[in-house]
């Protein structure tokens, strides 16, 4: 029984699986309130579960938003330290990628663009179910040219000027039962791709 | 066995577990501190210490359960900070104080970080009874605060601009003593004249009762820039001037607080800056002088550090005051909610 989790973004997302079955899930947007909801919504799937212990965590580690990662990743570790089950992280682009192949079979290429915050978007493309590149952050402009000719997944789609709209849907824990097992067994830390908004200051004094 | 809490703490740049028990025993503890991390920047990053935070903080759970040779199981409640602080920071420490309640099913204890300051002189001594007079002195808060009792506070000053810490951060930086500015501040101090620049004591001798620090911070700054030598025993001049000068506004307050507490049974001092020496003697003079006990806690229990989270746990536990899975991360969070606002930005807390 794997329980996942995301918190990356916008949504809520918490499930039980086992294997390609959803036992039990949460799956909502709620924009804010990850920090106050994370805990008590996985004691509700659980329960609603009938599970005491899982036999492993996987976790979203992004990218997103930097606080709702952090949230997430914290959640998972010390659930798993006070169970003594591991836990892995996956990615949100592999999360969006997987479940827009599942619906579009006959779909080889595809970008997964994520709402990145400060006015960015972050872009992957994939192939054939695979990553084709790294995970970048670009400005709208260029995130609709890095995409020009491809469907495109993801809650950031909408966000490119002009599109091929594979999906917006955002990215569900659940579909941790579709990735590949090497890419649901990530180290689960956070994947900033960004660096921290911090400048050394000369002399700052407020 | 009395009962033993977990207590973490994350609220600013120290990483921090502690497992203590309702008997004052300090089962195991450890700090990280950050200072390498935001040296470079001369203050605290949030960002960069929130990321901190999240790498360091579960596997120094791990760490020190297994140094006390404690599994959670045997751990009575978790206790986390949950503000106020860099909420960045305080999020990661209390979501992992959930997991933690939640999986290992323990009570949960969300606890305000100046509670924490506030009742940690009672885990250093076990005699000290209520209600006291608090003076928290740190990098974010400079309060008098009468202690009526666990969870019951009345905030009889505050800061109408910057913390004590603030201020001697801040001066360390215009002095270019390095970061943590506090400790620096100190040492330089330590070989300065504390008479060789004349400096303002804001608000000192007036019936307001709270503090002011921005304006002493601004008369560095321009006493800095005038210097003809910036040498080091000119700044060491400066910092010994500028902390003489802390200490008089904190001791004139605080004799004013004592003045409206007569119920006062001791005069306490927690919070970072109780570190100072200088401001621990002159406080101690003042509670000599008013026939009371003077209580501080030792330095490592002044500085932020989880066993006073755990302490504050403890003490709220055995009032039945636990939380639940719920329970919100604040960035802002007075002890004192009845306390009038000030004006300033000291309605901070």
């Amino acid at each position: 029984m794997l329980l996942c989790m995301d918190t990356a973004l916008a949504g809520l997302s918490v499930a039980l699986c086992d294997g390609d079955r959803i036992v039990a899930e949460h799956h909502v947007l709620i924009g804010r309130g990850h920090a106050e909801s994370v805990i008590p919504v996985v004691a509700d799937v659980m329960a609603r579960a009938g599970v005491d212990v899982p036999d492993a965590i996987v976790v979203d580690i992004g990218p997103g938003s930097f606080t709702g990662l952090r949230i997430g990743i914290a959640a998972a570790r010390a659930l798993g330290l006070a169970w003594g089950v591991p836990v892995h992280g996956m990615r949100a682009t592999d999360l969006v990628a997987a479940a827009a192949f599942a619906d579009a079979p006959d779909c080889d290429r595809l970008a997964v663009v994520l709402d990145a915050g400060r006015g960015q978007l972050y872009v992957q493309h994939f192939e054939r179910g695979q990553p084709a590149g790294d995970i970048v952050a670009l400005s709208p402009p260029d995130a609709t040219r890095a995409c020009a000719g491809i469907a495109v997944a993801g809650p950031g789609a909408p966000m490119l000027g002009d599109a091929r709209i594979l999906s917006d849907a955002w990215p569900r824990a659940a579909d941790a039962r579709l990735l590949t097992p090497a890419a649901r067994a990530l180290t689960p830390t956070p994947l900033y791709v960004r660096a921290p908004d911090a400048v050394a200051p000369a002399m700052l004094l407020s | 066995m009395s009962a033993l809490i977990l207590g973490i703490e994350s609220s600013c740049d120290e990483t921090a577990v502690a497992l203590v028990r309702a008997d004052r025993t300090i089962v195991a503890q450890a700090v990280a501190s950050q200072d390498a991390e935001h040296r470079p920047f001369g203050g605290v990053v949030p960002e960069l210490a929130a990321r901190a935070h999240v790498e360091r903080l579960t596997p120094m759970v791990e760490a020190v359960l297994a140094q006390a040779g404690i599994k959670l199981a045997d751990v009575d409640a978790i206790a986390s900070t949950a503000g106020p602080g860099l909420i960045g920071g305080v999020m990661v420490g209390l979501v992992t104080a959930k997991a933690l309640s939640f999986a290992a099913n323990k009570p949960l204890l969300a606890i305000n970080h100046l509670e924490g300051h506030a009742l940690s002189p009672r885990l250093a001594d076990s005699g000290l009874q209520f209600p006291y007079l608090l003076l928290l002195v740190s990098g974010g808060h400079c309060q008098l605060l009468a202690v009526d009792g666990v969870g019951r506070y009345r905030r009889l000053a505050t800061t109408i601009d910057d913390a004590a810490g603030e201020a001697f951060d801040k001066v360390a930086k215009i002095l270019g003593l390095g970061f943590p500015g506090g400790p620096a501040v100190e040492r330089a101090a330590k070989t300065g004249n504390p008479f060789a620049y004349k400096l303002p004591r804001p608000l000192l001798n007036t019936d307001e009762p709270h503090f002011s620090f921005a304006g002493l911070k601004s008369a560095v700054l321009r006493a800095w820039a005038a210097a003809p030598d910036k040498s080091l025993p000119a700044s060491a001049d400066l910092a010994a001037s500028f902390q003489a000068a802390v200490v008089d506004c904190l001791t004139d307050r605080t004799r004013l607080a004592l003045a409206v507490m007569p119920e006062a049974t001791a005069l306490v001092v927690a919070g970072g800056v109780a570190a100072n020496s200088a401001i621990r003697d002159a406080l101690r003079s003042i509670a000599v002088g008013a026939g009371l006990p003077f209580v501080a806690p030792p330095l490592w229990l002044c500085t932020d550090n989880a066993a006073m989270i755990a302490w504050a746990g403890a003490e709220r536990l055995a009032l039945g005051l636990v939380d639940g899975l719920d329970a919100v991360a604040r960035p802002r969070w007075p002890l004192d909610p009845d306390g009038e606002a000030v004006r300033g930005a000291g309605v901070k807390a």
